[in-house]
């Protein structure tokens, strides 16, 4: 989420806040309703602190994800205000509000309370084959040395490694809101990662995923996936640069990749070798 | 479409854009501006003969073409995308591509051919 | 399992009212798509009338009109609008304008931010062609 440098801080002096949470039960109802929960604040305390307490003192079947509580799990995306935000990463009193509208993930189906299906991000993530692919495949399942990669070459993807499937892209972009075939900002930077990683030898099927009707053509650099990204990932700069590669890619250009060398493993002193195979590849 | 891929029809949706942009500067600078900066009264400018006037040489109507072939392909096919986001699905898919490139191609058709008929009426 | 289905559809390509600027200029930029092709149409539907006279003359004399003069102006801001955002959106997609990738530190300064510049100098383009078209359209003298 890009803020702007030195924020106030907030000037509202809030003793206690409303949490007004779209609750939805299958098993009880078919609609979704919002209920009301009177929450104390102190200065520090996040949204989810928020939703803690309301489980912990005052309604235990709220349901929602949580886990590592800072903002590296992905877990806890839910719409705040009208965003979607993590809730463990949106200070309560930021918000600057007296009434806090928490609803779930938009552009999922919505399993329970808070909680999002978030399925289809991981169905169009697994389209985009989201690993190494390489020619040598005996190398991959019995390394015998390390691929070599410079920090240049580092760089030049390192920011999109930084995606912690949190989900909130695509609950953003507007034509996941109305395409479901659409692969999605998440999967579409996924994408341009591996094609740009100096390691990677499988440019055409990457490519073959992302140059359809609904892969990165549909993308309109509405921006909405980069504002919300918690983690400066950047997906719409990514999917920008992946067009350009697959114009290029398709005028014949970047078809041959020359993959990084493999570098033999080097035994220091003082470290020990390992120790023998005792499972055999593809066992 | 089977022969190009998707990238290729967005590449031309791009470089029709700024062809078309090219072209309605040049359009409008030519064919409306004169017009309005001239003093003669709207309906001078707009009667028959002057538009007759104005259709008579190849190169006007070379450029209409061009123009129109332009923005055509331009604007049916950011309506197909839209379309297309709207109205997922397979059989949606080629009615929605299929019927914008007949539609499409359509109006194309009737104005190369009005253009033509324009600039022999006109002498040219 | 049932589930709820929580799609926001075309609200969604609306924006809801807390998203920058791009955003709105996306949903801007198809909506003007969408008018300026309708117009484009029926322009060449009804110019194509041209090679029969009677016709010509008697829809020419019905559009001589002042208030038909105001929606061709409004027609051109249209037109500037989408041609100059558009020339915004042809250097983003392709790349040329969003700068390299680099590590992310906080507070992030995305892509979007940094081709802020660019937008506002498109923009302004824009501006400065619908002063001069409406300096044509209103001011002189007929």
């Amino acid at each position: 989420m890009a803020k702007p440098e030195g924020k106030p801080k907030p000037k509202l002096k809030l003793e206690t806040v409303t949490f007004k949470v779209l609750r939805y039960d299958p098993e009880r109802a078919d609609r979704a309703r919002f209920a009301s929960y009177q929450v104390p604040v102190r200065e520090g305390m996040t949204v989810l602190d928020g939703l803690i307490y309301i489980k912990e003192e005052l309604d235990g079947s709220l349901t929602y994800r949580a886990s590592c509580r800072m903002g590296i799990c992905g877990s806890c995306g839910m719409v705040i205000q009208g965003r979607p935000r993590l809730a463990c990463q949106t200070q309560i009193l930021e918000l600057e509000s007296e009434v806090i509208q928490i609803e779930p993930l938009p552009n999922y189906p919505n399993i329970k309370d808070l909680v999002p299906d978030l399925e289809p991000l991981f169905a169009k993530h697994r389209q985009v084959r989201p690993y190494l692919i390489r020619q040598d495949t005996k190398e991959q399942e019995g390394p015998t040395g390390e691929y070599l990669q410079s920090p240049e070459e580092l760089e030049r993807f390192l920011q999109l490694s930084y995606c912690i499937k949190c989900g909130l892209c695509l609950s953003a972009c507007p034509t996941v809101a109305t395409d479901p075939e659409f692969l999605g900002p998440q999967a579409l930077a996924q994408a341009y990662r591996f094609l740009v990683d100096s390691r990677d030898e499988g440019p055409a099927e990457r490519i073959a995923a992302v140059d359809t009707e609904h892969g990165c053509w549909r993308c309109h650099f509405a921006g909405a996936c980069t504002e919300v990204c918690p983690k400066g990932v950047d997906p719409a700069q990514a999917i920008q640069l992946l067009k350009r590669k697959v114009i290029a890619y398709s005028l014949g250009f970047g078809r041959r990749k020359r993959a990084a060398p493999i570098s033999p493993l080097r035994p220091r002193p003082g470290i020990p070798k390992p120790p023998k195979r005792t499972v055999e590849p593809g066992a | 479409m089977m022969w190009i891929r998707e990238s290729g029809w967005w590449l031309g949706f791009l470089i029709a854009g700024l062809v078309g942009f090219a072209f309605l500067a040049i359009h409008l600078g030519v064919f409306h501006l004169p017009g309005l900066l001239s003093g003669r009264p709207g309906s001078e400018v707009l009667s028959f003969p002057a538009a007759m006037e104005r259709a008579r040489s190849p190169s006007t109507a070379a450029s209409y073409i061009v123009l129109l072939g332009a923005l055509l392909y331009h604007g049916f096919y950011g309506l197909r995308g839209l379309l297309l986001e709207l109205f997922p699905g397979r059989a949606a898919r080629r009615a929605i591509t299929w019927g914008a490139a007949l539609i499409g191609m359509a109006v194309f058709a009737y104005g190369t051919y009005t253009t033509a008929v324009a600039a022999r009426l006109a002498g040219g | 399992m049932k589930k709820r289905k929580n799609d926001l559809g075309l609200w969604g390509w609306l924006g809801g009212g807390r998203w920058g600027l791009e955003r709105y200029l996306y949903s801007a930029q198809r909506l003007s798509g969408v008018l300026l092709l309708l117009y484009l149409v029926t322009h060449v539907i009804v110019s194509g009338f041209r090679v029969n006279e009677p016709l010509w003359t008697e829809i020419m004399g019905a559009l001589d009109r002042p208030w038909v003069h105001v929606l061709e102006f409004l027609l051109l801001v249209v037109v500037a609008f989408h041609g100059f955002n558009g020339l915004r959106l042809v250097l983003a997609e392709l790349g040329l304008s969003l700068g390299r990738m680099r590590r992310p530190v906080y507070p992030y300064r995305t892509s979007l931010v940094r081709q802020r510049p660019l937008t506002l100098a498109l923009m302004l383009m824009a501006v400065a062609f619908i002063v001069i078209i409406s300096i044509e359209f209103f001011a002189l003298p007929e």
